[in-house]
Protein backbone atom coordinates (compact mmCIF):
# COMPACT_ATOMS: atom_id res chain seq x y z
CA UNK A 1 0.00 0.00 0.00
CA UNK A 2 2.85 2.31 0.76
CA UNK A 3 4.53 1.62 -2.65
CA UNK A 4 1.17 2.94 -4.72
CA UNK A 5 2.06 6.04 -3.81
CA UNK A 6 5.36 6.70 -5.73
CA UNK A 7 3.96 5.10 -8.33
CA UNK A 8 0.98 7.14 -8.66
CA UNK A 9 3.09 10.58 -8.12
CA UNK A 10 5.33 8.83 -11.48
CA UNK A 11 2.09 8.13 -13.29
CA UNK A 12 1.36 12.09 -12.48
CA UNK A 13 4.76 13.01 -13.53
CA UNK A 14 4.90 11.23 -16.69
CA UNK A 15 1.16 12.87 -17.50
CA UNK A 16 1.76 16.36 -16.50
CA UNK A 17 5.52 16.10 -18.90
CA UNK A 18 3.14 14.93 -21.54
CA UNK A 19 0.94 17.08 -20.91
CA UNK A 20 2.95 20.24 -21.19
CA UNK A 21 5.02 19.19 -23.95
CA UNK A 22 1.90 19.05 -25.91
CA UNK A 23 0.81 22.51 -24.71
CA UNK A 24 4.33 24.52 -25.83
CA UNK A 25 3.52 25.12 -29.21
CA UNK A 26 0.97 28.44 -28.62
CA UNK A 27 -0.01 30.85 -32.15
CA UNK A 28 1.97 34.12 -32.08
CA UNK A 29 -0.08 36.54 -30.48
CA UNK A 30 -0.90 38.45 -33.67
CA UNK A 31 -1.45 34.51 -35.52
CA UNK A 32 1.23 35.81 -38.08
CA UNK A 33 -0.93 38.63 -39.33
CA UNK A 34 -3.42 35.81 -40.14
CA UNK A 35 -7.13 36.00 -39.86
CA UNK A 36 -8.73 31.88 -38.73
CA UNK A 37 -11.98 30.57 -37.54
CA UNK A 38 -12.49 30.76 -34.12
CA UNK A 39 -10.00 27.99 -32.04
CA UNK A 40 -7.38 28.27 -34.65
CA UNK A 41 -3.96 29.84 -34.07
CA UNK A 42 -0.74 30.24 -35.86
CA UNK A 43 2.82 30.51 -35.57
CA UNK A 44 5.51 31.91 -38.01
CA UNK A 45 7.69 28.96 -38.40
CA UNK A 46 9.98 31.33 -40.96
CA UNK A 47 10.51 34.17 -42.58
CA UNK A 48 12.21 35.72 -45.77
CA UNK A 49 13.33 32.02 -46.73
CA UNK A 50 13.00 33.09 -50.32
CA UNK A 51 10.36 32.85 -52.85
CA UNK A 52 9.19 29.53 -51.58
CA UNK A 53 6.89 27.42 -53.76
CA UNK A 54 5.51 23.87 -52.58
CA UNK A 55 5.85 22.60 -48.83
CA UNK A 56 6.27 19.39 -47.74
CA UNK A 57 6.90 18.04 -43.77
CA UNK A 58 8.11 14.88 -43.01
CA UNK A 59 6.56 12.36 -39.84
CA UNK A 60 10.00 13.69 -37.74
CA UNK A 61 8.54 17.15 -37.99
CA UNK A 62 11.17 18.64 -40.54
CA UNK A 63 10.35 20.95 -43.29
CA UNK A 64 11.31 21.08 -47.04
CA UNK A 65 10.28 24.30 -49.19
CA UNK A 66 11.02 23.88 -52.81
CA UNK A 67 12.11 27.54 -54.48
CA UNK A 68 11.73 28.55 -58.00
CA UNK A 69 14.56 30.70 -58.36
CA UNK A 70 18.13 30.44 -56.52
CA UNK A 71 21.34 31.62 -57.30
CA UNK A 72 23.28 28.52 -57.17
CA UNK A 73 20.12 26.56 -57.91
CA UNK A 74 19.69 25.32 -54.19
CA UNK A 75 16.00 25.08 -54.41
CA UNK A 76 15.21 22.80 -51.19
CA UNK A 77 15.29 25.08 -48.00
CA UNK A 78 15.37 22.60 -45.15
CA UNK A 79 13.88 23.53 -42.01
CA UNK A 80 13.66 22.20 -38.33
CA UNK A 81 12.56 23.02 -35.05
CA UNK A 82 14.97 21.55 -32.66
CA UNK A 83 13.68 23.32 -29.28
CA UNK A 84 9.94 22.11 -30.05
CA UNK A 85 8.20 25.63 -30.19
CA UNK A 86 7.57 25.44 -33.37
CA UNK A 87 9.85 27.61 -34.99
CA UNK A 88 12.52 26.62 -37.19
CA UNK A 89 15.71 27.23 -35.61
CA UNK A 90 18.01 25.41 -38.19
CA UNK A 91 17.89 26.29 -41.98
CA UNK A 92 19.69 24.90 -44.60
CA UNK A 93 19.25 25.52 -48.29
CA UNK A 94 20.55 22.41 -50.76
CA UNK A 95 19.98 20.64 -54.16
CA UNK A 96 21.01 20.99 -57.61
CA UNK A 97 17.52 22.04 -59.09
CA UNK A 98 14.75 25.34 -58.75
CA UNK A 99 11.31 24.64 -59.17
CA UNK A 100 7.35 23.97 -57.71
CA UNK A 101 6.90 20.46 -56.83
CA UNK A 102 8.17 18.82 -53.26
CA UNK A 103 7.29 15.90 -51.75
CA UNK A 104 8.38 12.76 -48.98
CA UNK A 105 7.88 9.60 -50.67
CA UNK A 106 8.71 6.09 -49.99
CA UNK A 107 12.26 8.01 -47.92
CA UNK A 108 13.43 9.94 -50.88
CA UNK A 109 12.59 13.90 -51.51
CA UNK A 110 10.85 14.28 -55.10
CA UNK A 111 11.08 17.49 -56.40
CA UNK A 112 9.61 18.83 -59.46
CA UNK A 113 12.17 20.82 -61.61
CA UNK A 114 10.50 22.41 -64.47
CA UNK A 115 11.69 19.84 -67.35
CA UNK A 116 11.95 16.96 -64.89
CA UNK A 117 11.11 14.88 -61.24
CA UNK A 118 14.04 13.97 -59.54
CA UNK A 119 14.60 12.65 -56.85
CA UNK A 120 17.24 13.29 -53.87
CA UNK A 121 17.56 10.63 -50.74
CA UNK A 122 17.22 11.24 -47.54
CA UNK A 123 18.72 9.54 -44.26
CA UNK A 124 17.08 8.61 -41.43
CA UNK A 125 17.10 11.21 -38.54
CA UNK A 126 19.26 13.79 -41.32
CA UNK A 127 17.96 16.99 -42.37
CA UNK A 128 19.58 17.49 -45.53
CA UNK A 129 18.85 15.13 -48.14
CA UNK A 130 22.07 13.60 -49.93
CA UNK A 131 22.95 15.32 -53.28
CA UNK A 132 23.44 12.31 -55.60
CA UNK A 133 19.88 12.94 -56.72
CA UNK A 134 18.22 10.40 -59.29
CA UNK A 135 16.19 11.35 -62.55
CA UNK A 136 12.72 9.90 -62.72
CA UNK A 137 11.04 11.32 -65.06
CA UNK A 138 12.42 13.65 -67.65
CA UNK A 139 11.60 15.29 -71.50
CA UNK A 140 8.86 18.04 -70.05
CA UNK A 141 9.00 21.29 -72.47
CA UNK A 142 9.44 24.38 -70.62
CA UNK A 143 7.91 27.17 -72.22
CA UNK A 144 8.42 29.47 -69.57
CA UNK A 145 4.93 29.20 -68.85
CA UNK A 146 3.01 27.35 -66.54
CA UNK A 147 6.01 25.80 -66.23
CA UNK A 148 5.37 24.57 -62.79
CA UNK A 149 5.62 20.38 -61.98
CA UNK A 150 3.87 19.39 -58.65
CA UNK A 151 3.47 15.60 -58.13
CA UNK A 152 0.74 13.53 -56.40
CA UNK A 153 1.38 9.98 -55.45
CA UNK A 154 -1.34 7.49 -55.35
CA UNK A 155 0.39 5.12 -52.77
CA UNK A 156 -0.12 2.38 -55.54
CA UNK A 157 3.37 3.09 -57.23
CA UNK A 158 2.12 5.72 -59.77
CA UNK A 159 3.30 9.36 -59.91
CA UNK A 160 0.83 12.09 -61.04
CA UNK A 161 2.38 15.40 -62.90
CA UNK A 162 0.52 18.04 -63.49
CA UNK A 163 2.17 19.58 -67.27
CA UNK A 164 0.87 22.74 -67.81
CA UNK A 165 -0.08 24.15 -71.48
CA UNK A 166 2.47 27.00 -72.71
CA UNK A 167 -0.06 29.10 -73.44
CA UNK A 168 -3.64 31.22 -72.80
CA UNK A 169 -5.91 29.59 -75.14
CA UNK A 170 -3.92 27.84 -77.69
CA UNK A 171 -3.86 31.33 -80.07
CA UNK A 172 -1.44 30.70 -83.16
CA UNK A 173 0.04 33.68 -81.97
CA UNK A 174 0.78 33.84 -78.29
CA UNK A 175 -1.16 36.03 -76.69
CA UNK A 176 -2.29 38.40 -79.58
CA UNK A 177 -5.38 40.20 -80.34
CA UNK A 178 -7.07 38.47 -83.28
CA UNK A 179 -4.83 35.54 -83.55
CA UNK A 180 -7.40 32.76 -84.32
CA UNK A 181 -7.37 29.37 -81.86
CA UNK A 182 -5.57 26.00 -82.98
CA UNK A 183 -7.74 23.66 -83.89
CA UNK A 184 -7.10 20.95 -83.30
CA UNK A 185 -4.79 22.44 -80.66
CA UNK A 186 -1.38 20.32 -80.54
CA UNK A 187 -0.21 21.66 -77.53
CA UNK A 188 -2.66 18.66 -75.66
CA UNK A 189 -0.36 16.41 -77.11
CA UNK A 190 2.09 16.98 -74.51
CA UNK A 191 0.91 19.38 -72.59
CA UNK A 192 -2.56 20.65 -71.10
CA UNK A 193 -3.39 18.10 -69.05
CA UNK A 194 -2.15 15.35 -66.10
CA UNK A 195 0.73 12.50 -66.94
CA UNK A 196 1.08 9.19 -65.28
CA UNK A 197 4.14 7.55 -64.44
CA UNK A 198 6.02 5.08 -62.11
CA UNK A 199 6.47 6.28 -59.18
CA UNK A 200 9.84 4.61 -58.94
CA UNK A 201 11.28 3.39 -62.09
CA UNK A 202 14.30 5.71 -62.91
CA UNK A 203 14.88 8.02 -66.32
CA UNK A 204 11.26 7.42 -67.89
CA UNK A 205 10.34 10.19 -71.02
CA UNK A 206 6.89 11.78 -70.42
CA UNK A 207 6.42 10.65 -74.48
CA UNK A 208 7.74 7.27 -74.24
CA UNK A 209 7.05 6.44 -70.96
CA UNK A 210 4.33 8.55 -69.36
CA UNK A 211 0.61 8.29 -70.02
CA UNK A 212 -1.64 11.13 -70.32
CA UNK A 213 -4.01 10.69 -67.55
CA UNK A 214 -6.31 13.53 -68.12
CA UNK A 215 -6.73 16.41 -70.75
CA UNK A 216 -8.26 19.76 -71.09
CA UNK A 217 -6.15 21.42 -68.06
CA UNK A 218 -4.88 24.54 -68.81
CA UNK A 219 -2.27 24.80 -65.53
CA UNK A 220 -3.68 22.28 -62.81
CA UNK A 221 -0.71 22.92 -60.79
CA UNK A 222 -3.02 22.62 -57.58
CA UNK A 223 -2.91 18.00 -57.87
CA UNK A 224 -3.22 16.04 -55.09
CA UNK A 225 -4.11 12.26 -54.19
CA UNK A 226 -7.25 11.97 -52.61
CA UNK A 227 -6.70 8.69 -50.10
CA UNK A 228 -10.35 9.03 -49.16
CA UNK A 229 -11.73 7.86 -52.18
CA UNK A 230 -8.37 7.09 -54.36
CA UNK A 231 -8.93 9.77 -56.96
CA UNK A 232 -7.07 12.31 -58.51
CA UNK A 233 -8.12 15.99 -57.96
CA UNK A 234 -6.74 19.40 -59.67
CA UNK A 235 -7.59 23.04 -59.75
CA UNK A 236 -7.49 24.72 -62.62
CA UNK A 237 -6.11 28.13 -63.54
CA UNK A 238 -8.34 29.61 -65.78
CA UNK A 239 -7.81 31.51 -68.82
CA UNK A 240 -6.82 34.91 -69.05
CA UNK A 241 -7.34 38.59 -71.20
CA UNK A 242 -11.33 37.58 -72.38
CA UNK A 243 -12.17 41.31 -72.40
CA UNK A 244 -8.51 42.25 -74.12
CA UNK A 245 -8.55 39.76 -77.00
CA UNK A 246 -12.86 40.01 -77.18
CA UNK A 247 -13.73 43.62 -76.09
CA UNK A 248 -17.10 43.20 -78.12
CA UNK A 249 -18.13 40.44 -76.20
CA UNK A 250 -16.93 41.23 -72.86
CA UNK A 251 -15.65 43.66 -70.57
CA UNK A 252 -13.46 44.44 -68.11
CA UNK A 253 -15.50 43.67 -65.15
CA UNK A 254 -16.48 40.48 -67.24
CA UNK A 255 -13.43 39.43 -67.68
CA UNK A 256 -12.30 40.21 -63.83
CA UNK A 257 -14.98 36.98 -63.01
CA UNK A 258 -14.41 35.13 -66.08
CA UNK A 259 -14.05 32.48 -66.22
CA UNK A 260 -14.51 30.21 -63.01
CA UNK A 261 -11.04 28.81 -61.79
CA UNK A 262 -12.48 24.86 -61.92
CA UNK A 263 -12.06 22.70 -59.30
CA UNK A 264 -11.80 18.66 -61.21
CA UNK A 265 -12.06 15.63 -59.58
CA UNK A 266 -9.68 14.22 -62.33
CA UNK A 267 -11.02 10.57 -63.64
CA UNK A 268 -8.63 8.49 -65.80
CA UNK A 269 -9.72 9.76 -69.54
CA UNK A 270 -11.32 12.81 -68.60
CA UNK A 271 -11.44 15.69 -70.79
CA UNK A 272 -11.87 19.28 -69.00
CA UNK A 273 -12.14 21.31 -72.39
CA UNK A 274 -9.35 23.47 -72.27
CA UNK A 275 -8.45 25.30 -74.69
CA UNK A 276 -11.78 24.92 -76.46
CA UNK A 277 -14.00 25.74 -73.47
CA UNK A 278 -13.84 27.67 -70.20
CA UNK A 279 -16.49 27.07 -67.54
CA UNK A 280 -18.84 30.41 -66.59
CA UNK A 281 -19.90 29.89 -62.87
CA UNK A 282 -22.40 32.58 -63.20
CA UNK A 283 -24.51 30.84 -66.40
CA UNK A 284 -23.48 27.40 -64.71
CA UNK A 285 -22.09 26.04 -67.77
CA UNK A 286 -19.27 25.24 -70.07
CA UNK A 287 -19.15 27.66 -72.85
CA UNK A 288 -17.05 27.53 -76.34
CA UNK A 289 -14.16 29.72 -75.68
CA UNK A 290 -14.19 32.89 -78.17
CA UNK A 291 -11.16 31.95 -80.51
CA UNK A 292 -13.09 29.43 -81.16
CA UNK A 293 -16.01 31.21 -82.46
CA UNK A 294 -18.10 31.36 -79.03
CA UNK A 295 -19.80 33.67 -78.01
CA UNK A 296 -20.14 33.58 -74.23
CA UNK A 297 -23.12 31.23 -74.82
CA UNK A 298 -22.94 28.87 -77.49
CA UNK A 299 -21.20 25.47 -75.85
CA UNK A 300 -21.42 23.31 -79.26
CA UNK A 301 -18.28 20.93 -78.26
CA UNK A 302 -18.62 21.72 -74.80
CA UNK A 303 -21.26 19.95 -73.67
CA UNK A 304 -19.74 16.99 -73.91
CA UNK A 305 -16.45 18.09 -71.58
CA UNK A 306 -16.42 17.44 -68.28
CA UNK A 307 -17.64 20.07 -65.61
CA UNK A 308 -16.22 21.50 -62.60
CA UNK A 309 -17.34 19.82 -59.07
CA UNK A 310 -17.10 23.15 -57.50
CA UNK A 311 -16.04 26.67 -59.53
CA UNK A 312 -14.31 29.85 -57.88
CA UNK A 313 -14.26 33.55 -59.35
CA UNK A 314 -11.97 34.26 -61.75
CA UNK A 315 -7.78 34.26 -61.89
CA UNK A 316 -7.85 33.40 -58.18
CA UNK A 317 -4.72 31.30 -58.97
CA UNK A 318 -5.08 28.22 -57.36
CA UNK A 319 -1.65 27.23 -56.35
CA UNK A 320 -1.72 24.03 -54.30
CA UNK A 321 -4.66 21.74 -52.72
CA UNK A 322 -4.20 19.08 -50.09
CA UNK A 323 -7.40 16.89 -48.41
CA UNK A 324 -7.21 16.80 -44.70
CA UNK A 325 -6.81 13.29 -43.03
CA UNK A 326 -5.35 14.47 -39.34
CA UNK A 327 -6.90 14.68 -35.87
CA UNK A 328 -5.91 18.01 -34.79
CA UNK A 329 -8.52 20.08 -36.81
CA UNK A 330 -12.74 19.08 -35.98
CA UNK A 331 -14.74 16.79 -37.19
CA UNK A 332 -15.95 19.06 -40.37
CA UNK A 333 -12.43 19.67 -41.52
CA UNK A 334 -12.07 15.57 -42.06
CA UNK A 335 -11.38 14.60 -45.80
CA UNK A 336 -12.21 18.31 -47.09
CA UNK A 337 -10.11 19.99 -49.04
CA UNK A 338 -7.77 23.10 -48.83
CA UNK A 339 -7.09 25.40 -51.29
CA UNK A 340 -4.00 28.14 -51.23
CA UNK A 341 -5.17 30.64 -53.79
CA UNK A 342 -1.89 32.71 -54.86
CA UNK A 343 -4.05 35.59 -55.71
CA UNK A 344 -5.24 37.07 -58.91
CA UNK A 345 -3.27 39.92 -61.82
CA UNK A 346 -5.06 39.32 -64.23
CA UNK A 347 -8.01 40.92 -62.37
CA UNK A 348 -6.85 44.52 -63.29
CA UNK A 349 -8.15 47.46 -63.56
CA UNK A 350 -10.88 45.95 -61.55
CA UNK A 351 -9.98 45.09 -57.57
CA UNK A 352 -7.44 41.72 -57.18
CA UNK A 353 -8.98 39.31 -55.55
CA UNK A 354 -8.09 35.75 -53.73
CA UNK A 355 -4.28 35.98 -51.28
CA UNK A 356 -6.04 33.40 -48.96
CA UNK A 357 -6.30 29.53 -48.26
CA UNK A 358 -10.20 28.45 -48.87
CA UNK A 359 -11.50 25.32 -48.00
CA UNK A 360 -14.50 22.88 -49.36
CA UNK A 361 -16.06 20.32 -47.38
CA UNK A 362 -16.03 16.96 -48.61
CA UNK A 363 -18.54 13.96 -48.39
CA UNK A 364 -17.09 10.93 -50.25
CA UNK A 365 -15.56 12.24 -53.66
CA UNK A 366 -18.06 15.40 -53.89
CA UNK A 367 -17.86 18.72 -51.92
CA UNK A 368 -20.82 18.67 -49.44
CA UNK A 369 -21.07 22.62 -49.25
CA UNK A 370 -20.08 25.65 -50.51
CA UNK A 371 -16.47 26.86 -49.95
CA UNK A 372 -15.41 29.63 -47.36
CA UNK A 373 -11.95 31.43 -46.81
CA UNK A 374 -10.23 29.63 -44.10
CA UNK A 375 -7.01 31.73 -43.93
CA UNK A 376 -6.80 35.06 -44.93
CA UNK A 377 -4.53 38.24 -44.27
CA UNK A 378 -1.88 37.26 -46.42
CA UNK A 379 -1.75 40.49 -47.99
CA UNK A 380 -2.03 42.76 -45.19
CA UNK A 381 -4.55 44.98 -46.76
CA UNK A 382 -7.80 44.83 -48.58
CA UNK A 383 -7.62 47.07 -51.42
CA UNK A 384 -5.34 45.36 -53.94
CA UNK A 385 -4.79 47.18 -56.78
CA UNK A 386 -1.70 45.67 -58.24
CA UNK A 387 -1.01 42.64 -57.26
CA UNK A 388 2.47 43.74 -55.61
CA UNK A 389 -0.06 45.35 -52.80
CA UNK A 390 -0.09 42.24 -51.52
CA UNK A 391 2.95 41.77 -48.80
CA UNK A 392 2.56 37.92 -48.63
CA UNK A 393 0.87 35.39 -51.15
CA UNK A 394 0.18 31.68 -50.41
CA UNK A 395 1.61 29.46 -52.80
CA UNK A 396 1.70 25.97 -51.03
CA UNK A 397 0.06 23.44 -47.99
CA UNK A 398 1.44 20.64 -46.34
CA UNK A 399 -0.09 18.65 -43.05
CA UNK A 400 2.06 18.08 -40.35
CA UNK A 401 2.22 14.80 -38.63
CA UNK A 402 0.44 16.33 -35.59
CA UNK A 403 -2.12 17.34 -37.82
CA UNK A 404 -1.80 20.73 -38.57
CA UNK A 405 -1.46 22.96 -41.53
CA UNK A 406 1.51 24.42 -43.01
CA UNK A 407 1.10 27.62 -45.55
CA UNK A 408 4.37 28.88 -47.51
CA UNK A 409 4.09 32.30 -49.09
CA UNK A 410 6.02 32.96 -52.63
CA UNK A 411 7.00 36.63 -51.62
CA UNK A 412 9.44 36.72 -49.31
CA UNK A 413 9.11 32.85 -47.81
CA UNK A 414 7.32 32.74 -44.71
CA UNK A 415 6.28 29.93 -43.23
CA UNK A 416 3.18 29.10 -40.70
CA UNK A 417 1.66 26.53 -38.93
CA UNK A 418 -1.81 26.77 -38.31
CA UNK A 419 -3.32 25.16 -35.37
CA UNK A 420 -6.34 24.16 -33.64
CA UNK A 421 -7.42 23.63 -29.96
CA UNK A 422 -10.67 23.93 -28.32
CA UNK B 1 -19.17 115.55 -51.09
CA UNK B 2 -15.39 115.39 -49.73
CA UNK B 3 -16.81 112.94 -47.39
CA UNK B 4 -19.44 111.27 -50.46
CA UNK B 5 -16.11 110.67 -52.73
CA UNK B 6 -14.02 109.69 -49.75
CA UNK B 7 -16.38 107.24 -48.66
CA UNK B 8 -16.82 106.14 -52.62
CA UNK B 9 -12.70 105.25 -52.75
CA UNK B 10 -12.41 104.12 -49.82
CA UNK B 11 -15.06 101.65 -50.09
CA UNK B 12 -13.27 100.78 -53.68
CA UNK B 13 -10.11 100.44 -52.05
CA UNK B 14 -11.70 98.18 -49.53
CA UNK B 15 -13.20 95.88 -52.18
CA UNK B 16 -10.55 95.44 -54.29
CA UNK B 17 -8.21 94.63 -51.21
CA UNK B 18 -11.10 91.90 -50.41
CA UNK B 19 -11.47 90.71 -53.57
CA UNK B 20 -7.41 90.51 -53.95
CA UNK B 21 -7.38 88.73 -50.03
CA UNK B 22 -9.97 86.24 -51.19
CA UNK B 23 -8.37 85.48 -54.30
CA UNK B 24 -4.88 85.20 -52.52
CA UNK B 25 -6.79 83.23 -49.35
CA UNK B 26 -8.14 80.87 -52.24
CA UNK B 27 -5.28 80.15 -53.59
CA UNK B 28 -3.37 79.06 -50.00
CA UNK B 29 -6.88 77.14 -49.13
CA UNK B 30 -7.20 75.46 -52.30
CA UNK B 31 -3.78 74.65 -52.40
CA UNK B 32 -3.71 70.71 -51.73
CA UNK B 33 -6.85 70.73 -54.14
CA UNK B 34 -5.73 72.93 -56.86
CA UNK B 35 -3.26 69.81 -57.64
CA UNK B 36 -6.32 68.09 -58.09
CA UNK B 37 -7.65 70.36 -60.34
CA UNK B 38 -4.32 70.05 -62.10
CA UNK B 39 -4.65 66.53 -62.60
CA UNK B 40 -8.09 66.87 -63.83
CA UNK B 41 -6.94 69.38 -66.57
CA UNK B 42 -4.30 66.73 -67.39
CA UNK B 43 -6.53 63.93 -68.01
CA UNK B 44 -8.82 66.15 -69.98
CA UNK B 45 -5.10 66.13 -72.33
CA UNK B 46 -4.03 63.08 -71.00
CA UNK B 47 -1.00 61.72 -72.77
CA UNK B 48 -2.02 59.67 -75.44
CA UNK B 49 0.10 57.00 -74.74
CA UNK B 50 -1.61 56.64 -71.43
CA UNK B 51 -4.71 55.03 -73.40
CA UNK B 52 -2.62 52.59 -74.81
CA UNK B 53 -1.01 51.40 -71.88
CA UNK B 54 -3.89 50.98 -69.98
CA UNK B 55 -5.67 48.87 -72.28
CA UNK B 56 -2.48 47.02 -73.77
CA UNK B 57 -0.09 47.09 -71.17
CA UNK B 58 -1.67 47.56 -67.79
CA UNK B 59 -2.80 44.31 -67.67
CA UNK B 60 0.52 42.61 -66.86
CA UNK B 61 2.79 45.50 -65.59
CA UNK B 62 -0.28 46.89 -63.70
CA UNK B 63 -1.81 50.50 -63.24
CA UNK B 64 1.41 51.54 -61.41
CA UNK B 65 3.71 50.00 -63.23
CA UNK B 66 4.97 47.58 -60.54
CA UNK B 67 4.35 44.52 -62.14
CA UNK B 68 3.63 40.77 -60.68
CA UNK B 69 6.13 39.21 -58.19
CA UNK B 70 8.02 36.87 -60.19
CA UNK B 71 6.43 36.76 -63.32
CA UNK B 72 5.68 40.33 -64.94
CA UNK B 73 8.93 42.69 -64.37
CA UNK B 74 8.11 46.24 -63.05
CA UNK B 75 8.82 49.34 -65.27
CA UNK B 76 9.40 52.10 -62.66
CA UNK B 77 12.94 53.19 -62.66
CA UNK B 78 13.96 50.08 -65.07
CA UNK B 79 16.83 50.32 -67.05
CA UNK B 80 15.07 48.74 -69.91
CA UNK B 81 12.39 51.83 -70.27
CA UNK B 82 15.57 54.40 -70.02
CA UNK B 83 18.21 53.21 -71.67
CA UNK B 84 18.74 52.67 -75.54
CA UNK B 85 15.40 53.62 -77.10
CA UNK B 86 15.92 50.95 -79.83
CA UNK B 87 16.29 48.07 -77.40
CA UNK B 88 12.67 49.15 -75.98
CA UNK B 89 11.46 49.61 -79.45
CA UNK B 90 13.03 46.03 -80.26
CA UNK B 91 10.86 44.79 -76.91
CA UNK B 92 7.61 45.69 -77.49
CA UNK B 93 7.94 44.80 -81.79
CA UNK B 94 9.47 41.52 -81.08
CA UNK B 95 8.29 40.78 -77.82
CA UNK B 96 10.59 39.70 -74.71
CA UNK B 97 11.54 36.26 -73.34
CA UNK B 98 14.61 34.21 -70.89
CA UNK B 99 16.18 35.00 -68.10
CA UNK B 100 16.35 39.09 -66.75
CA UNK B 101 17.09 41.03 -64.11
CA UNK B 102 14.77 43.94 -63.70
CA UNK B 103 15.61 45.96 -60.14
CA UNK B 104 17.49 43.42 -58.90
CA UNK B 105 14.90 40.63 -59.36
CA UNK B 106 15.14 37.71 -62.10
CA UNK B 107 12.35 36.84 -64.35
CA UNK B 108 12.29 34.03 -66.66
CA UNK B 109 9.04 34.47 -68.45
CA UNK B 110 7.21 35.40 -71.65
CA UNK B 111 6.31 39.22 -72.92
CA UNK B 112 4.10 38.57 -76.19
CA UNK B 113 5.17 40.77 -79.25
CA UNK B 114 2.91 43.93 -79.59
CA UNK B 115 3.71 44.58 -83.05
CA UNK B 116 -0.01 45.02 -83.78
CA UNK B 117 0.18 48.48 -82.84
CA UNK B 118 0.83 51.29 -85.09
CA UNK B 119 4.20 53.00 -85.09
CA UNK B 120 2.43 56.26 -83.30
CA UNK B 121 0.89 53.96 -80.73
CA UNK B 122 4.39 52.31 -79.74
CA UNK B 123 6.16 55.64 -79.52
CA UNK B 124 3.39 57.48 -77.68
CA UNK B 125 3.10 54.44 -74.74
CA UNK B 126 7.32 54.66 -74.92
CA UNK B 127 7.46 58.10 -74.58
CA UNK B 128 4.71 57.81 -71.85
CA UNK B 129 6.56 55.11 -69.90
CA UNK B 130 9.98 57.26 -70.28
CA UNK B 131 8.45 60.03 -68.95
CA UNK B 132 6.39 58.25 -65.83
CA UNK B 133 6.69 55.43 -63.34
CA UNK B 134 9.46 57.25 -61.61
CA UNK B 135 11.51 57.11 -65.41
CA UNK B 136 13.09 60.18 -66.98
CA UNK B 137 13.78 59.68 -70.68
CA UNK B 138 13.77 61.30 -73.95
CA UNK B 139 10.42 60.40 -76.31
CA UNK B 140 10.82 58.33 -78.85
CA UNK B 141 9.20 58.86 -82.32
CA UNK B 142 6.99 57.36 -84.81
CA UNK B 143 9.75 57.02 -87.55
CA UNK B 144 12.52 55.75 -84.62
CA UNK B 145 9.43 52.47 -84.54
CA UNK B 146 9.09 52.53 -88.71
CA UNK B 147 13.26 51.83 -88.79
CA UNK B 148 13.11 48.80 -86.85
CA UNK B 149 10.19 47.11 -88.53
CA UNK B 150 11.26 44.45 -90.14
C1 LIG C 1 0.98 39.31 -71.32
C2 LIG C 1 1.70 40.15 -70.41
C3 LIG C 1 2.43 41.38 -70.92
C4 LIG C 1 1.94 42.43 -71.67
C5 LIG C 1 0.54 42.58 -72.23
C6 LIG C 1 3.02 43.38 -71.78
N1 LIG C 1 4.14 42.92 -71.16
FE1 LIG C 1 5.94 43.86 -71.02
N2 LIG C 1 6.75 42.21 -70.19
C7 LIG C 1 6.06 41.06 -69.83
C8 LIG C 1 7.00 40.06 -69.38
C9 LIG C 1 6.65 38.67 -68.89
C10 LIG C 1 8.29 40.64 -69.49
C11 LIG C 1 9.63 39.95 -69.14
C12 LIG C 1 9.99 38.91 -70.18
C13 LIG C 1 11.13 38.01 -69.75
O1 LIG C 1 11.05 37.43 -68.67
O2 LIG C 1 12.10 37.87 -70.51
C14 LIG C 1 8.09 42.00 -69.98
C15 LIG C 1 9.11 42.93 -70.18
C16 LIG C 1 8.91 44.26 -70.48
C17 LIG C 1 9.93 45.28 -70.48
C18 LIG C 1 11.39 45.08 -70.16
C19 LIG C 1 11.64 44.80 -68.70
C20 LIG C 1 11.17 45.92 -67.79
O3 LIG C 1 10.33 45.63 -66.94
O4 LIG C 1 11.60 47.05 -67.94
C21 LIG C 1 9.31 46.45 -70.84
C22 LIG C 1 9.95 47.81 -70.95
C23 LIG C 1 7.93 46.15 -71.09
N3 LIG C 1 7.71 44.82 -70.86
C24 LIG C 1 7.00 47.09 -71.51
C25 LIG C 1 5.71 46.76 -71.94
C26 LIG C 1 4.81 47.67 -72.59
C27 LIG C 1 5.10 49.13 -72.86
C28 LIG C 1 3.69 46.96 -72.88
C29 LIG C 1 2.45 47.44 -73.62
C30 LIG C 1 2.66 47.92 -74.95
C31 LIG C 1 3.86 45.62 -72.37
N4 LIG C 1 5.11 45.53 -71.83
C32 LIG C 1 2.91 44.59 -72.44
C33 LIG C 1 4.70 40.88 -69.92
C34 LIG C 1 3.83 41.69 -70.62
Amino acid sequence: MKKLFPALFILFLMFSCGQEQKSVQVGDPDNGGLTLPEGFSALVVADEIGRGRHITVNNNGDIYVSLAQHSENKGIVCLRDSSGDGKADIIQYTGQHTGTGIKLHKGYLYFGADTAVVRYPLTNGELVPGDNWQMIARGFPNERQHEAKPMAFDGKGNMYVNVGAPSNACMEQMRTKGSPGMDPCPLLEYSGGTWKFKDDVLNQDQMVDGVRYVTGIRNGMANFWNTAVDELYVVQHGRDQLDQFFPELYDSKDNAELPAEEFFLATEGSDFGWPYCYYDHLKEKKVLGPEYGGDGETQERCETKSDPIMAFPGHLAPNDLLFYTGNMFPEKYKNGAFIAFHGSWNRAPEPQKGYFVAFVPFDGALPSGDWEIFADGFAGTTEITSTRDAEYRPCGLSQGPDGALYVVDSNKGKVWKIMYSK
Amino acid sequence: MKNKLALIILSVILLASCGGNKQKNEKSVLSQPASSAVEKSSTQTEHPGKKVYNSVCLVCHMADGSGVPGMHPPIIESDFVNGDPKQLIKIILEGMSGEVEVKGEIYNSIMPAQAHLSNQQIADVLTYIRSNFGNNAPAVSPEDVQQLRK
